[in-house]
């Protein structure tokens, strides 16, 4: 059996496979299946100043394992979460002995607000979500949530048509690790029988997520981890163990998976988990750390 | 039987299926298997003035079982050697990627070998290249431009077709989505297709929702025609491009995968889907939502609709509860799942996923606990 803990942020996780922040992580109930499901650590859907006003539908499948959403962030209220929700979800996570994250989003002033107050609930790490790309932007809000907490902040980064290794850079003294990627868009998908869009948003625009775009994030992943030296999360287009491996090898210490759990149910996590665990022992590894970064590695760059 | 015919700047298309730039268009022999195939035209694969060099295989992959990944930029017939057939019966566009000096020659060179209209590639310039290069084009020629959009020069795709709009016919929606890598883990870590940095073009199924999205837009802001290509793999996502903006679609992904027959076998498919619903003319469709949601929709923040069932295409296959994560449904191996208005989010997603389209959407009140 191979080794599948991973260390990251000073932190350890039974394995490098988390939930990223999603409806599958929306609340103190889907936390505790996703820790029971088998996931290597949590994390909480993302929470704002204010409950999201969510336009319905907000998800539809595509194809069997990808997915567009006009998901915005947690539809509960920050006090439900504060009150409670994290209450349950940091029970569930100090029971299994994994670690717990919260996400929080958006503006600097949204972070100074909600992360002190999210770290006092004893969360032990913070991922803030960046949906542009504008480079003083970037900073000024890596550096508020740097100046209003002192645990570990991980940055969420939106793909990007350059390389996204130069802007992950910029933010590099402010954060403890990436995440990349943000599911993608817009894109859009219409029901052609009634001639009506599939989701609620204005324009019937979503953000792609799932096997279509795990070549966009593999590629990001590249580009950071070969840009920056602190650790980078993979998320996007995860959908079965070699998905994981693939990860890994672009540079990732870690994966999040929101899409094929939405869509196989929170008891996946095992079974990835088990994939993962039979693929590194078939092919001769006893540690997942051995794998990490063998992508770069074969370029002749830095691990 | 619908009438597929279209006409689109001075060319006539038997069928809105047509072949789009790509190795299976790349020659003569290539080209007449398509139109054969049932292509209502055909786009050559793109000329460079220079040939395209393949230096490193693997250079087309598949992604999943209706993608490709790809590093191939264009042809590696040269300029001079080009000669297009102009007897298959239906029209034949050269594709090129060149910059503004280059297509003063390269043009009117393609013309001269029997092109009825030219596609620029846009992906391989920078955008003022691009501006650049279709003003040079337009000079240099007098049939039909094409201009093939890439996502590459940013999200705001209608501004930049607005902004060539003066010097090109119509645009195409759009190019392969890159850069992008897929890793193949079994062969010790190694991109999947040869490039510097292992980076690929994603076409087909996987980039359908982008393209969707880009046609739709383009179709809102422009007044010439747009046509779509991106991942268009069966008659559903032809209805979809059509409903959305375009008037014709090309196909590229499919007949790669699939062989030259796969053209006619997406008309004949076409063809049914539009007798299956009553329309006699593939016109009928034709932007039939851009005209109904080009201005957008009003928003709903509230569930004022739950999923309701239809028991009798229900097989208890109890997906529907596994994806709902708001504990509105219990679904029991071959019993009819039981749905709970109150607790529905109406985020959509088993609706999306039932497999046998068991479920819809409807009015809160119109939805009972079942059975």
């Amino acid at each position: 059996m191979a080794k599948l803990s991973v260390d990251l942020l000073g932190l350890t996780f039974r394995n490098p496979i988390l939930p990223a922040a999603g409806p599958n992580v929306g609340n103190g109930r889907q936390l505790r299946l996703t820790a029971e499901g088998g996931a290597g650590g949590l994390l909480a859907k993302t929470v704002s100043v204010r409950a999201a006003e969510v336009p319905r539908p907000d998800m539809v499948r595509y194809g069997q394992t990808g997915m567009l959403n006009t998901e915005l962030w947690t539809e509960l209220s920050p006090e439900e979460w504060l009150d409670r929700e994290y209450d349950i979800g940091l029970a569930a996570a100090r029971e299994h002995g994994i670690p717990f994250l919260a996400s929080i989003g958006y503006t600097p002033d949204e972070l100074r607000s909600i992360g002190p107050k999210v770290e006092a609930k004893g969360v032990d790490a913070i991922e803030f979500s960046i949906h542009y790309l504008d480079p003083a932007r970037l900073i000024d809000t890596a550096r508020a949530l740097r100046e209003s907490v002192k645990c570990p902040i991980i940055a969420k980064l939106t793909p990007h048509k350059g390389d996204l290794g130069e802007l992950a850079a910029m933010i590099e003294p402010y954060v403890d690790a990436f995440a990349c990627i943000n599911s993608y868009g817009p894109t859009m998908r219409i029901d052609i029988d009634h001639v009506e869009p599939t989701l609620g948003s204005s324009l019937g625009y979503g953000w792609l997520s799932g096997t279509p775009i795990r070549p966009l994030a593999l590629r990001s992943v590249f580009e950071v981890a070969r840009r920056v030296s602190k650790p980078v999360i993979g998320v996007g287009g995860i959908a079965n163990p070699k998905d994981v491996i693939a990860h890994f090898m672009a540079g990732a210490s870690a994966v999040q998976v929101c899409t094929v759990i939405l869509l196989r149910g929170q008891n996946y996590y095992a079974k990835l988990v088990r994939g993962v665990s039979d693929w590194l022992d078939a092919h001769g590894y006893d540690d997942i750390n051995q794998v990490r970064g063998r992508y770069l590695e074969r370029l002749g760059l830095k691990v | 039987m619908a009438n597929l015919a279209v006409e689109l700047n001075g060319l006539r298309f038997p069928t809105p299926v047509i072949a789009g730039a790509g190795p299976t268009t790349e020659g003569a022999a290539a080209m007449a298997a398509a139109a054969r195939g049932g292509a209502g035209g055909l786009v050559a694969h793109t000329v460079l003035p220079k040939p395209y060099l393949l230096t490193a295989e693997p250079s087309v992959v598949p992604y999943g079982r209706d993608g490709l990944l790809t590093n191939q930029r264009g042809s590696h017939v040269s300029p001079a050697d080009v000669a297009y057939p102009t007897d298959l019966g239906v029209p034949v566009i050269a594709s090129l990627a060149a910059t503004a000096a280059e297509v003063a020659d390269l043009g009117p060179r393609l013309v001269a070998a029997g092109a009825q209209a030219l596609e620029f590639a846009t992906v391989f310039l920078t955008w003022p290249e691009v501006v650049e290069a279709l003003q040079a084009l337009r000079r240099a020629v007098n049939v039909p431009i094409w201009a093939k959009l890439s996502l590459r020069h940013g999200e705001d795709i209608a501004d930049r077709a607005a902004q060539i709009e003066p010097f090109v016919d119509a645009f195409v929606c759009m190019s392969g989505f890159g850069p992008v890598l897929d890793i193949d883990v079994d062969a010790d870590g190694a991109s999947r297709v040869s490039d510097p940095y292992g980076y690929a073009w994603l076409s087909g199924a996987p980039i359908h929702p982008i393209a969707v999205r880009t046609v739709f837009e383009v179709a809102r802001r422009v007044t010439k025609p747009v046509i779509a290509s991106g991942g268009a793999m069966a008659a559903r996502e032809v209805v979809e491009f059509l409903q959305v903006g375009a008037s014709l679609v090309q196909v590229t992904t499919l007949p790669i995968l699939k062989g030259p027959t796969a053209y006619g076998e997406l008309t004949d498919n076409l063809n049914e889907w539009l007798d299956g619903h009553g329309y006699a003319d593939v016109a009928d469709i034709t932007q039939l939502y851009l005209k109904k949601w080009r201005h957008g929709q009003r928003v709903v923040i509230t569930s004022e609709e739950a999923p309701r069932l239809d028991e009798a295409r229900c097989t208890g296959c109890t997906i529907c509860g596994l994806v709902c994560y708001w504990d509105a449904i219990v679904a029991k191996p071959k019993a009819m799942p039981i749905i709970n208005p109150d607790r529905c989010f109406e985020c959509g997603l088993c609706v999306s996923a039932c497999p046998e389209d068991a479920l819809s959407f409807r009015p809160r009140t119109e939805v009972t606990l079942l059975p």
